[in-house]
């Protein structure tokens, strides 16, 4: 957690709306990364993250902690994630395949990387919502499976249950494909 | 992190060094969302709903008094006109003056046209001309009518809505 997230959340409240600048690109990347993983698609996330970071700033003055404001904010990405979720599925569109993540500026990604990357992306999106969430804050974000409860609302038994039935998931779809 | 569930398998384990490097929307996305966040700071700004009321009074005040203006102006004036080349004065009189004798002097122009341009209200107006201070005359461009108030014939003019 940075140090200077509570000083940038009460000049946010204070009246400094130029603050709310600096919150968000201290939120911005990880909260990105996992929008892009959660939908699997770069418009959805970003619409998704939009809206969540405009609901920060709304409901700022509720956040009792403010030095747990990333804490707070990223438990309304999740639940913006899931509805995101909720109205692709009710459009009845498909998890894109497409690549969510964005590679940084001067890495260079060989086609073998590229093609593992596909693969991951391939698993992923076959995972029911639940353990895809479930996994991505366990093993993406690491978060504890008291702070995935408090966010999802789900027991830590069932977590752990979504949390192991996607490790074997994935293993089982991306077993070889490292070496392929 | 030791942690019993961490995975320890080699396909996961590369699995999540994949799935932790960072995935930026970008900050096009800080742009968009600061752009939003003024705009709504701006909407939200203590007093700004009373501003807004204050405002639409404000403007309906002026809409009415532009209304109120154009109805009386150029728009729904009457133009009264009578030729008398030979008159020292003429007067129009009737019922939108109250029947002031002097309330409303017509002005002379080419070839002895006198005129003069009143903003009436919709309604129907008695009235004729004085000339001279003593010769009462009625409108022979308009349709007279007998009034048993005065011993002359009166004009009748209707003004339209």
């Amino acid at each position: 957690m940075d140090d200077h997230l509570p000083v940038l959340v009460q000049r946010v409240l204070s009246g400094d709306v130029e603050a709310f600048a600096n919150l968000v690109a201290c939120l911005r990347p990880r909260f990105s990364r996992y929008a892009l993983q959660m939908l699997g698609n770069r418009e959805d996330a970003e619409e998704a993250l939009q809206d969540t970071l405009l609901r920060v700033y709304r409901r700022l003055a509720t956040c009792r902690d403010p030095a747990l404001v990333d804490a707070w904010a990223f438990r309304i990405l999740v639940n913006r994630c899931r509805t995101a979720r909720a109205r692709l599925i009710r459009h009845d569109r498909r998890h894109p395949l497409a690549v969510p993540g964005i590679p940084e500026p001067g890495v260079e990604h060989p086609a073998r990387g590229q093609a593992w990357r596909e693969e991951i992306d391939r698993a992923l999106a076959r995972l029911p919502d639940d353990q895809r969430e479930a996994f991505l804050l366990r093993h993406v974000e690491e978060l504890s499976y008291a702070e995935m409860a408090e966010i999802t609302g789900a027991g830590v038994s069932a977590l752990k249950m979504r949390v192991m039935r996607a490790c074997e998931s994935l293993r089982r779809a991306l077993d070889g494909a490292r070496d392929a | 992190m030791p942690d019993a569930d961490r995975p320890v398998d080699p396909t996961l384990a590369a699995l999540l060094r994949e799935l932790r490097r960072p995935a930026d929307l970008g900050p096009a996305l800080d742009t968009r969302v600061m752009a939003l966040v003024r705009a709504e700071r701006w909407f939200r700004k203590p007093g700004f709903r009373r501003r807004i009321r204050v405002t639409c009074v404000a403007a309906a005040a002026i809409l009415v008094v532009a209304v109120w203006i154009a109805r009386d102006g150029p728009g729904g004036s009457v133009q009264f006109a009578i030729d008398a080349p030979s008159a020292g004065s003429i007067t129009l009189v009737g019922d939108f003056n109250d029947w002031d004798p002097s309330g409303t002097p017509l002005q002379r122009g080419p070839a002895g046209r006198w005129v003069v341009d009143l903003a009436l209200k919709p309604g129907r107006y008695r009235y004729g001309y004085l000339v001279n201070g003593h010769t009462w005359m009625a409108d022979t461009r308009r349709p007279a009518t007998p009034d048993p108030d005065f011993a002359e014939p009166t004009s009748l003019l209707t003004v339209q809505e």
